[in-house]
């Protein structure tokens, strides 16, 4: 640490407006549209590479066609974190690299994820309210994470023949392989389910 | 560098502060929760974490702020270029290698994902910085010379890279660790910032 560092932690002690700087940078006018911090300028693009690529797959097509029936809309977000949300069945958020024209494998599999747990809403299983009790609350959740986490196995591998080896280096990525190899493997539910018993002790 | 847990009225003043139309109530939850995170590069401002615990796994977005303005981190150096300024950030030896972490864990480059090598936390950041990292101050070009270990597509290899008083990174050089083979990078080996 050094003597400049002992400054107040009290953010709004510290700094006049940022936007000033930006204000000369870009212009008051994309300062009203705060928007254009979030919005993808491929997500067109980007939305209908994914539900073509999805629709390859058995399960991710069934599931498109409750993205479909629900209405819900699909929404990309900069981020160079690959990540999704999912917010009740009205919405579904996939974050995309700035830069981004082309939707990724891992991105693929994300939206597939993204969609089951759109479809687990639909079908009353949404995530607890903060008021239930703490035990259900928790096996509710890993029911549902476990369960987003299986389908995204199945998409992978319905996917194989197409994408090959690919599949396994981006599910080891997610952290998910040794779900999904029990999976191709058949193992059962109370396999599949000690294995992310397992892996979620570790973390 | 630890969090700090907003309380509930903090969180909803930051989620106010960065509402959108594209963020839709994607914060709007009773569980989601906002963390601010003082950076020791910075005079004025922090790094602030919204999460949504109400999807699986949690979603988190972040932006760089001053308690009352929010800068989100796109992927883009703009928000961290916005508060590089005014005299804001605090580069020395103490302070390069956390400011190039954080740099090269929010901003995507064109070469691809690069980070220097160690443990890493849920957010993505260092825990620890490289042993082997080091850093030179070239006075004349007003500018920090960081030699470290970097993890570039897929490998380990030794890196050279160069901080501004602007806090614009360039990655000057990359070479394979165990073949000493030196590889540029073609895209940022001419004087062209990131």
């Amino acid at each position: 640490m050094t003597d400049e560092d002992t400054h107040s932690t009290n953010p709004s002690e510290n700094m006049a407006s940022p936007y000033g700087t930006l204000h000369t940078a870009f212009g008051a006018q994309e300062l009203q549209a705060r928007d254009r911090f979030y919005d993808h300028d491929s997500s067109k693009k980007l939305l209908e590479q994914l539900k073509d690529d999805l629709a390859k797959s058995e399960t991710g097509d069934r599931l498109l066609q409750v993205l479909e029936h629900l209405g819900a809309k699909v929404k990309f977000i900069k981020s160079k974190k690959l990540q999704s949300s999912v917010n009740g069945t009205n919405e579904v958020f996939l974050s995309a690299t700035p830069d981004q024209q082309k939707a990724n494998l891992s991105q693929l599999i994300e939206f597939g994820g993204a969609l089951r747990e759109l479809e687990q809403n639909a079908v009353g299983y949404g995530m607890p309210s903060m008021d239930e009790d703490p035990f259900e609350k928790a096996s509710r959740i890993h029911t549902k994470y476990l369960d987003k986490i299986v389908f995204m196995c199945k998409i992978g591998h319905e996917l194989e023949s197409i994408y090959g080896n690919q599949i396994r280096e981006v599910l080891s990525d997610f952290g998910y392989i040794d779900i999904y190899n029990a999976h191709v493997d058949n193992a059962g539910h109370e396999a599949v389910g000690q294995i992310y018993r397992q892996a979620q002790e570790e973390t | 560098m630890t969090w700090q847990i907003l309380d509930q009225v903090q969180t909803k003043s930051v989620v106010e502060q960065v509402r959108s139309a594209g963020l839709g109530e994607l914060f709007s939850s009773p569980a989601s929760e906002g963390r601010v995170m003082k950076l020791p590069f910075y005079r004025n401002c922090q790094l602030y974490r919204l999460t949504n615990y109400a999807t699986l796994p949690a979603f988190s977005l972040y932006y760089l702020g001053n308690g009352s303005h929010f800068l989100y981190l796109d992927g883009e150096d703009l928000a961290i270029e916005t508060y590089n300024k005014n005299d804001n950030l605090i580069l020395n030896e103490e302070t390069a290698l956390p400011y190039l972490d954080f740099y090269l864990t929010f901003v995507t480059l064109e070469v691809g994902e690069i980070k220097m090598d160690g443990e890493r936390d849920l957010d993505g950041l260092l825990t620890t910085y490289p042993e082997q990292a080091k850093i030179v101050k070239d006075a004349e070009r007003d500018i920090y010379i960081i030699e470290t270990p970097l993890y570039y597509d897929g490998s380990i290899m030794k890196g050279t890279i160069e901080i501004n008083v602007e806090g614009q990174v360039r990655i000057v050089r990359t070479e394979m660790n165990m073949q000493g083979v030196e590889e540029s990078l073609e895209s940022y080996s001419s004087d062209t910032y990131i």
